[in-house]
């Protein structure tokens, strides 16, 4: 499944419209581990309540890195970086959604390890949360907890730019709705 | 924006907070190591694989070229060799007489060169294939 991953190094989009000046040189391993250190977390609590399965976190998490690596993007700020692992996070999630087709909310695991009554609240958004469509997930795990403008999310999802607000408000809109029917909010 | 849909977008930012606040369950996240190691040995083995395309492609070509050989020299003596075949009877076989003088005469040098040469070329291009495996 995996061997698919591997090719040339390709540029990040950013950067297209400045000249290629020489080859690419691949990325050491201490500044991998740098960047895995700073980023995985994140990244896998992202691909984790994008998908709601510890084990397809840890999967798609590391097919993340590996195609970062194959990209073997050049050059970049730390925040090009972290797009970069945000976009292909994202991809892969929705490759994933779409390989297995199966319905929302289906793929729910919730492992519980910690006390009960925050395993039930963790099941609970969990199972709210997966009653979202993959993208307004995305959509709003991006906007709400990573903090990421509209031409980030855009990028992210490969969507325009000006469709992120409205997709973004119906997105909270249909949250909201949720909430409200469970009795979260009112 | 209204009133109602403040409190909506309020009540959706706070449960994203709880929501991205909740314990990921002690995850232990793969070591970035092994990830390092593993993401080297599909590089290599990308490598590998784009080295040997057109070797795979050339054996392929082989294939199809020796198969169609084949079809060529069995189609061009076909008559013959059908004739010669249905003559071919095992009572005549124990006493050594030939299925058909006419037969026999019609099949000729060069066919039986061309047969020599195909048949060493399949087993050259079988041998290929297994040792390549091997």
């Amino acid at each position: 499944m995996i061997a698919d991953v591997m090719m040339l190094p390709v540029t990040l989009p950013l950067e297209r419209t400045a000249p290629p000046k020489r080859a690419p040189r691949p990325m050491d391993e201490a500044r991998f581990e740098a960047l895995y250190r700073a980023h995985a977390s994140k990244l896998w609590s992202y691909i984790y309540r994008m998908t709601g399965n510890p084990a397809t976190a840890d999967d798609l998490l590391q097919k993340t890195f590996f195609r970062f690596l194959r990209a073997n993007p050049q050059a970049a700020s730390e925040d090009h970086l972290r797009r970069y692992l945000f976009r292909t996070a994202t991809n892969l999630a929705f490759d994933h959604f779409r390989e297995t087709k199966r319905e929302r909310g289906r793929e729910i695991v919730v492992v519980d390890e910690g006390a009960h009554e925050s395993a039930d609240l963790r099941h609970d958004m969990m199972r709210t949360f997966a009653e979202l469509k993959p993208r307004e997930r995305a959509l709003l795990w991006l906007a709400h907890v990573e903090g990421s403008d509209h031409e980030e999310i855009a990028e992210a999802i490969g969507i325009k730019p000006k469709s992120v607000k409205v997709l973004l408000f119906r997105a909270r809109k249909r949250l909201a709705e949720l909430l409200k029917k469970k009795g979260v909010a009112s | 924006m209204t009133h109602v849909e403040r409190a909506a977008e309020a009540a959706v930012s706070t449960w994203m907070s709880r929501f991205a606040a909740l314990p990921d369950r002690e995850h232990l996240l793969p070591d970035p190591s092994v990830v390092w190691l593993k993401a080297q040995l599909l590089r290599d083995r990308a490598i590998a694989d784009r080295a040997i395309r057109p070797m795979n492609s050339i054996q392929l070509a082989s294939y199809l070229v020796v198969a169609a050989c084949w079809a060529a020299v069995l189609t061009w003596k076909w008559p013959v060799i059908n004739l010669w075949m249905h003559r071919l009877t095992p009572g005549r076989i124990v006493l050594g007489v030939s299925a058909d003088a006419a037969a026999s005469a019609s099949i000729s040098f060069a066919f039986v060169t061309a047969l020599i040469v195909l048949a060493s070329l399949t087993i050259a291009v079988a041998l290929h294939t297994i040792l390549a495996e091997e």
